[in-house]
């Protein structure tokens, strides 16, 4: 009886710090917004992990074409028809250990897409650093949460 | 010597003996998206789940699970309901993903032509483990959807995906 007691309470502790870590990664959900000011993004969770599509832009239409922007850098040309208006840019992030971890970034701007991890330095403000293969190699960005009315 | 052609042919066709391959079709059932409402003017998700069972398929079909070689995303159709307004939806994107499979962008449509309630999406050309997602449980369907106006109701479709299997004999 004593052993099943005992197990009960550890199991229940481990429940309640498994649903505190989710709670914790939570904060990352919102809307976001880079240090360069051109986009916005929204950041939500699906099934346990973290995505950011593009909810706004500074400047919606191509200059060119004066049509809603593209994913016109894209390395797969059947994929270029994509707009850029709600496109994830972040995916598949997975909070442990205080950051949010094997995830990648997109940048729409190049093509390009890099490993990420993502930092909160305080509530409102996130350390997104983007890199090719070494963590040590690559760039970091500051994100401004934007407080939606 | 004189024996090494004889001996090279009978390797090469001991070869592709051994990695002959067909290919067969698998289309899901009916897969429901939703976007839970109040929606508002530009981008949205809508989500569906299913279980692919590719294992039971293949048996089904006398192969054995352990035979999926390969497999591509052949065909995406998306019906709308016939409630909706006619021009609501501008583009949709459509994703894949899975607990253990990162998700990928699948397939496209932009514009949604006006008025036209069974659309066929556009696949996209380079696509990654799909065999992998397809031996998931569960897989994840999620739709960005970019509405032209705000919508108080949910917003629902529903997905057929059609795969091409390759399989080893």
């Amino acid at each position: 009886m004593k052993n099943l007691i005992l197990f009960a309470f550890f199991a229940l502790f481990s429940g309640i710090s498994t649903l505190r870590a989710q709670d914790a990664g939570d904060k990352l959900i919102g809307l976001w917004e880079p240090s360069n000011g051109k986009v916005r993004i929204k950041i939500e969770k699906i099934a346990n992990k973290y995505y950011g599509k593009i909810v706004w832009l500074r400047e919606p239409n191509d200059p060119k074409t004066d049509q809603p922007k593209l994913d016109k850098n894209n390395s797969d040309e059947s994929m270029r028809s994509v707009p850029l208006k709600g496109y994830r840019m972040l995916k598949d992030f997975v909070y442990a250990d205080g950051e949010w971890n094997n995830g990648t970034i997109y940048d729409p701007e190049s093509g390009n897409t890099y490993s990420g991890v993502i930092k909160a330095k305080d509530d409102n403000t996130l350390d997104l650093r983007g890199y090719v293969g070494v963590k040590a190699l690559g760039r970091t960005d500051v994100w401004k949460r934007i407080q939606v009315k | 010597m004189k024996f090494l052609p004889p001996f090279l042919g009978f390797l090469l066709c001991f070869f592709f003996a051994c990695t002959e391959s067909q290919t067969i079709t698998f289309q899901t059932a009916p897969i429901t998206l939703v976007a839970s409402g109040p929606l508002f003017e530009g981008t949205n998700t809508a989500q569906g789940d299913f279980s692919p069972h590719i294992a039971d398929y293949l048996k089904q079909q006398g192969l054995a699970p352990s035979s999926l070689q390969n497999a591509t995303l052949q065909k995406v159709f998306l019906t709308l309901p016939d409630s909706l307004p006619s021009d609501l939806v501008s583009e949709i994107t459509l994703q894949l993903a899975a607990d253990q499979v990162d998700m990928q962008k699948v397939a496209v449509l932009n514009p949604v032509p006006a008025g036209q309630t069974q659309l066929t999406l556009s696949v996209a050309q380079e696509q990654k483990k799909i065999a992998d997602l397809l031996q998931q449980n569960k897989m994840l369907l999620v739709a960005d959807v970019n509405l032209k106006k705000d919508m108080g109701a949910d917003w629902q479709a529903t997905a057929v995906l059609e795969f091409l299997l390759t399989i080893k004999k």
